[in-house]
């Protein structure tokens, strides 16, 4: 884990950056893009709300990265509205990508260029740059700050576009699966390294991944996109709590029937199906279901313990 | 400060690049500069700028394209820039900028040095200084738009210059185009591009701007089809299919070209007319145009025929070029036409005149044989001489005994040539220095003497020697033939054929020559000559006319020449005409000429108004009597109006 305590005197502070913690850091709505006949987005709709850490969920080919070029006005949606920090997006791109650090999925960074060469030329871009904590950073992640980036591995590569990104000051932390093609032990190094600055910055952090874990280890609220659409936007508790799994015995099993007194209730089946001898079932229930129903099995059936992965999987083959 | 990172970046990842590259261009620029100084024809330096912009500054272009933006594009960075907070197109808009400046400052740096080496002959001034300059960076500007959007065509692009340059060959060649009309060609005319001060070439330079600006707006467009999402896909190392699809591409671009070639190719020129006599091994056809002058033709075609099928035996020639000869009776015995399309193409006027004449009309026929069986090798500079003398020598004493008063008019020429200018012993190195200051016939009668002191104390074989060493081999058809062929200079050859160093060689001819000099009819033949020498005066009147005198003065001479103005026969002429960067051996018209009674210091010509301040021109003073057939230049000068 980082110590980042050191730099508390410089964290963000939303109301002095001019972020008014009731307005939505990054707002899209009915947002919509195509290439040619294949439709990427299709009325993705999510909020981020201001110092949470959110993350963007899909299976690779959902829309995920997409969606991020056009959060960060790289490319243009056919329709819908996107709003950062209050403001649509389109009416000053350049003033909100400043207020953006943005770390990509892929590291294309000039491999003849060292970090201190890099930090020469990105500081220009950024007018709240600090110089300090680049250099700092680099230290606590082990950067040498000499060496040519194209001798990086690709974990220290994610690493150091983290210092950058985190290093421009940003209200917003755009992470696009920034740990795509990393060693367990340097994905774990740097999801600590996100959530530390999370924690220690306030600053509100959009990331996105395909990975259940990473989110289960920074995120707040999830947004779960599939074909372009968001299917889920909200925390992760209340969408780990309205899925359940049971599973019967075969020769129990009356076709068609559910595990308890839902029939009556608003449900949805995820999955049904014969797995070692058992009949299974995943069931997804509404929040009103979950706040005002106990759930009481019939006889035979048995509770069977879920991962967030699970969830996932049988959300995202039901959307 | 965004725009000055981004220049910063790519001055911090290309400046070694571009300073070896700026050096490597100044150099070589200097290095063709000072070998055109010391070349005994040294063109305008600005041709060299011209030379630099059809040859190396398109491959500086592309080097600086693949740089600055095929390297951007291909490695991916373009996509860690285009997330940087600023505008879409400034990163593309800056490398197009800076790539068209850095090759801007690179023109204008050899035009500058161009411009430092210019001679009083270039005449320059501002304006013509600031024209080529414009020119240069006109053509400079076309080529960067075209690498600039090429270079967004990622791994296409290959293909797209191969398609270019067949499209730019295809423009240059095809016979219903004129590329002197066509915007690039016409800016880089060969003429005009140089040698055009006055006029501005607007539509040229229209047209040229107008395809650049088309380039530059077609890569700035792709740039942003698909929000760059095109030119992303296509950024991308060829594949083993693309390799497949570009040699197919050249394979088919050899074989349309070929295709052309062979259409293109036509019958060979054929006499049609019934009044030709034809003879066959080696082939000699006459045109002689009416039944008067058949037999004239045959006999002509005989000697010639004879001429040749004893040069083929002496020289060991597997084969001759065809020879045609067209008779024009109009013509002035000297006044002959060639050329060597199809063999060897000759008009003139070969009716009887006397022996001496007809050594003339022989020695061209031969000349052209020769030249055209070595492809135009033997015309190279340090050989042409060989080629010069053996052909006459060849004609007067290689197959028959000389004639005695052919000798002595050779002799006397060589001479006389001699007498003027003592340097023209160098044949190797100041052969078209030679011809240019004493015409054809004097640097032709000056190496048969060489030829013919070569037979006297050496020997015919030692002749024919000299003539199998030079004259023989046509061009070799491969760079390896080349290299082998260079690898031994054309004196170290010299030497090798006489088995002598060419200082002994030069000096025994030398004393030969004024031995010579004794005998009685060299002697009256140079004591018809007046020791003249000429001198030439170019200068505005006050009314604005531009005048162009010449005048004649006494010279010391050790040839016993005539020395009493009124004892001479002939008349001076001043003969004057147009000349481009490459006329060597100027044979000027009978057309531009004012003819004189001689007489010393006073003016004996002037022309009014002829030529404006900036042509170039060349002008001679020549002595026509009646002892020698063929004028004697007493001056000739290359001349730049004022």
């Amino acid at each position: 884990m980082m110590d980042l305590a050191g730099e508390a005197e410089v964290a963000m502070d939303p109301i002095r950056t001019g972020v008014d913690k009731n307005v939505n850091i990054l707002s899209l709505q009915d947002v919509r893009k195509s290439f040619g006949s294949l439709q990427v987005l299709d009325g993705l709709t999510l909020a981020v709300h201001p110092g949470e850490v959110f993350g963007f969920l899909g299976r690779n080919g959902a829309g995920k990265s997409t969606a991020i070029r056009i959060l960060m006005g790289i490319m243009r949606s056919d329709a819908g509205r996107i709003e950062v920090f209050g403001r649509a997006l389109h009416s000053d791109v350049i003033g909100i990508r400043q207020r953006i650090g943005y770390v990509a999925q892929d590291q294309n960074m000039y491999p003849w260029m060292t970090p201190k060469v890099l930090s020469r030329f990105v500081r220009g871009f950024y007018p709240r740059w600090d110089e300090r904590r680049f250099q700092r950073l680099l230290t606590d992640f082990d950067l040498p700050p000499k060496r040519r980036i194209g001798t990086f591995s690709g974990g220290m590569k994610a690493k150091l576009a983290l210092t950058l990104a985190l290093s421009t000051r940003p209200e917003l932390l755009i992470l696009d699966e920034p740990t795509a093609g990393m060693d367990p032990v340097a994905r774990r190094e740097f999801l600590d390294l996100v959530r530390d600055q999370a924690i220690q910055d306030g600053a509100t952090t959009f990331f996105s991944t395909h990975l259940i874990d990473e989110i289960e280890a920074v995120a707040d609220r999830i947004g779960i996109v599939e074909s372009g659409r968001t299917i889920y936007d909200g925390e992760l508790d209340p969408l780990r709590n309205s899925i359940g799994t049971w599973s019967i015995a075969m020769q129990d099993y009356v076709p068609g029937s559910l595990p308890g007194d839902f029939a009556r209730q608003r449900l949805r089946i995820l999955k049904e199906g014969e797995r070692q001898g058992r009949w299974v079932i995943s069931l997804q229930f509404s929040e009103e279901v979950l706040a005002s129903h106990e759930i009481v099995l019939d006889a035979g059936w048995r509770h069977e313990s879920m991962s967030l992965e699970d969830v996932f999987i049988a959300v995202v083959a039901n959307a | 400060m965004v725009v000055s990172s981004l220049l910063g970046k790519d001055f911090r990842e290309h400046r070694l690049a571009a300073v070896l590259l700026a050096a490597g261009t100044l150099a070589m620029t200097m290095l063709m500069l000072a070998w055109n100084r010391q070349a005994p024809y040294s063109m305008s330096p600005f041709e060299i700028v011209r030379f630099a912009l059809l040859s190396f500054l398109p491959l500086i272009a592309l080097i600086t394209g693949n740089r600055l933006i095929v390297r951007e594009y291909l490695s991916g960075t373009r996509q860690f820039v285009e997330a940087l907070p600023m505008g879409r197109n400034l990163p593309l808009l800056l490398k197009y900028l800076t790539g068209l400046l850095y090759l801007c400052v690179l023109a204008i740096m050899m035009v500058a040095l161009a411009a430092q080496q210019a001679g009083v002959t270039d005449d320059l001034t501002t304006d013509y200084v600031v024209l080529i300059m414009i020119k240069t960076l006109v053509m400079t500007s076309l080529y960067w738009s075209v690498v600039f959007c090429f270079s967004l065509c990622g791994h296409l692009r290959i293909a797209l210059y191969l398609l270019g340059a067949a499209l730019v060959a295809l423009i240059a060649w095809y016979p219903g185009i004129d590329p002197d009309r066509v915007a690039p060609f016409a800016l880089m005319d060969d003429q005009l591009f140089v040698f055009e001060r006055d006029l501005i070439p607007w539509r040229a330079m229209q047209g040229t701007l107008l395809i650049a600006g088309l380039f530059t707006l077609a890569g700035f467009t792709l740039s942003r089809i698909g929000e760059g999402s095109l030119v992303e896909r296509l950024a991308k190392p060829m594949t083993r299919r693309d390799y497949v699809a570009l040699g197919v591409l050249a394979a088919s671009g050899l074989t349309v070209w070929s295709t052309l070639l062979e259409q293109k190719t036509r019958p060979p020129v054929e006499f049609s007319s019934e009044y030709v006599v034809r003879l066959q091994d080696p082939a000699v056809s006459v045109l002689y145009l009416e039944d008067q002058y058949e037999v004239d033709g045959r006999k002509l075609a005989e000697r010639i025929s004879e001429s040749m099928r004893s040069l083929q035996a002496s020289l060991g020639l597997v084969a001759l070029p065809d020879v045609k000869l067209v008779l024009d009776p109009e013509r002035e015995p000297h006044e002959i036409d060639y050329a060597t399309a199809d063999g060897v193409f000759i008009t003139a006027n070969w009716l009887p005149h006397d022996s001496y004449d007809d050594a003339i009309l022989d020695t061209v026929i031969l000349h052209g044989v020769l030249s055209a069986q070595t492809a135009g090798r033997a015309m190279f500079e340090p050989y042409h001489w060989v080629l010069d003398g053996f052909t006459r020598w060849w004609v007067e004493q290689g197959a028959s005994p000389l004639r005695d008063e052919h000798r002595s008019e050779l002799l006397a020429r060589a001479l006389w040539v001699m007498d003027i200018d003592p340097e023209a012993q160098q044949l190797i190195d100041r052969w078209q220095l030679i011809a240019d200051r004493f015409a054809y016939p004097g640097a032709e009668s000056l190496a048969w003497s060489a030829m013919t002191f070569l037979e006297e104390s050496r020997g015919r074989e030692r002749v024919l020697a000299l003539a199998s060493e030079f004259l023989l081999s046509p061009l070799p058809d491969s760079i390896f033939g080349t290299i082998q062929d260079r690898r031994i200079d054309a004196t170290q050859r010299v030497e090798s054929a006489l088995d002598m160093s060419l200082a002994s060689f030069y000096e025994q001819w030398q004393a030969w020559l004024h031995e010579q000099q004794q005998a009685p009819g060299v002697q009256a033949m140079l004591s018809s000559i007046p020791a003249l020498q000429g001198r030439l005066a170019s200068r505005s009147t006050p009314d604005g006319v531009q005048e162009l005198e010449a005048s004649y003065e006494w010279r010391e001479s050790r040839l016993g020449l005539l020395t009493d103005i009124e004892a001479a026969d002939g008349r001076c002429v001043l003969k004057h005409d147009y000349i481009g960067p490459f006329d060597t051996e100027i044979e000027v018209s009978n057309d531009y000429e004012d003819e004189a009674t001689c007489r010393v210091g006073e003016t004996v010509h002037v022309l009014n108004s002829l030529y404006s301040p900036g042509d170039r021109v060349y002008v001679a003073l020549d002595y026509e009597d009646s002892v020698f057939h063929q004028p004697l230049r007493l001056h000739a000068e290359r001349m730049s109006i004022p």
